[in-house]
């Protein structure tokens, strides 16, 4: 169950399939810790579109909380 | 069993009865959810058919894991009644019992195995549930404890109308002191505090921050002193598996 999502609708396309990006739940590996999160993929290869407000934003917040404690 | 909300001016808000924890974990309402207990389970090697007792069976995930994954027999004890009726719906084929893990209601040594997950710090009296969890655990069989511990003796957590898990942590040395005292020897002892920061972070990733994850049980206030009182805490997570010694009755 979640509240929040990082897919909302976005201009960009996957220029390898040339089709638009729809959201899915993705693992995203980071600090040696397996996340699911909301992104826009491509249907067609799985290309995933990381924004910047989860790269330099919730990103952070993760990793502050991984490397504090 | 897992955390437990308290408002003063409200019922008490139970935290693991809520579903946004367990959709988190794979319905295993706990840090590591199911796949960490595959692993201490994997080392126990109970014989087919033994009978294990999951101490705080909570919507009993872990029970159902017993039957299908390990072929055992599950036995489930919880003090809640929704739980627990979730527990039968989970695992139709464990024997469930509502009570408290300070008084177990089962005969001595009625189980080659125990599973108590993320539930020791909030029985109240860690004492009394190893010496019955000691109790109900036939010679030589095997115990399973996985909980939070805190990394200072003298932690003592800001957090308002919240009583959970998290405020109950004990040192790990007074833990693993407890679990002998009560005549188990232990077998294994691992520091599983990656699997706390996991949730944590996943719950950022759902949830957008852990204050609005906490909003969803306290008001805006005590969310927000809630998160920041955590932020801060020494808190770790341990995965151990102790050994009733033969020679204990």
């Amino acid at each position: 169950m979640s509240t929040f999502s990082f897919a909302e609708a976005t201009a960009w396309q996957c220029a390898g399939c040339n089709r638009p990006l729809e959201p899915a739940e993705v693992k995203v590996t980071y600090l040696n810790s397996v996340f699911t999160v909301e992104l826009m993929v491509c249907p067609g290869c799985g290309f995933v579109l990381v924004p910047e407000s989860l790269a330099v934003g919730k990103m952070l917040e993760v990793e502050q909380l991984l490397e504090d404690k | 069993m897992n955390a437990l909300c308290r408002r003063l001016d409200a019922p008490p808000i139970t935290l693991y009865e809520q579903d946004e924890l367990g959709a988190l974990t794979g319905g295993a309402l706990r840090p590591g959810g199911l796949g960490l207990t595959r692993e201490l389970l994997r080392f126990c090697d109970f014989a087919p058919g033994a009978v294990v007792l999951d101490v705080g069976c909570g919507p009993g995930h872990t029970l159902e894991l017993l039957a299908t994954e390990f072929g055992l027999r599950p036995a489930g004890l919880d003090p809640s009644a929704a739980m627990l009726a979730k527990a039968a719906q989970q695992a139709p084929t464990a024997a469930l019992h509502q009570g408290l893990a300070t008084a177990i209601p089962c005969r001595d040594g009625a189980f080659a195995g125990i599973v108590s997950e993320c539930v020791l710090s909030l029985t109240g009296d860690i004492e009394a549930s190893l010496a019955e969890m000691h109790r109900v655990l036939r010679p030589g069989g095997r115990l399973i404890l996985t909980d939070i511990y805190c990394r200072q003796p003298q932690w003592q957590p800001d957090l308002p109308r919240l009583q959970s898990c998290l405020s109950h942590a004990q040192p790990l040395e007074a833990i693993t002191a407890a679990v002998n005292r009560a005549g188990f020897a232990l077998v294994l002892l691992r520091d599983r505090s990656d699997l706390l920061k996991q949730l944590a972070g996943q719950i950022i990733f759902s949830f957008g921050s852990l204050e609005r994850f906490w909003g969803l049980f306290l008001d805006a206030d005590a969310a927000r002193r809630t998160s920041c009182a955590l932020a801060a805490a020494p808190l770790g997570y341990y995965a151990l598996i102790a050994a009733k010694e033969p020679h204990h009755g």
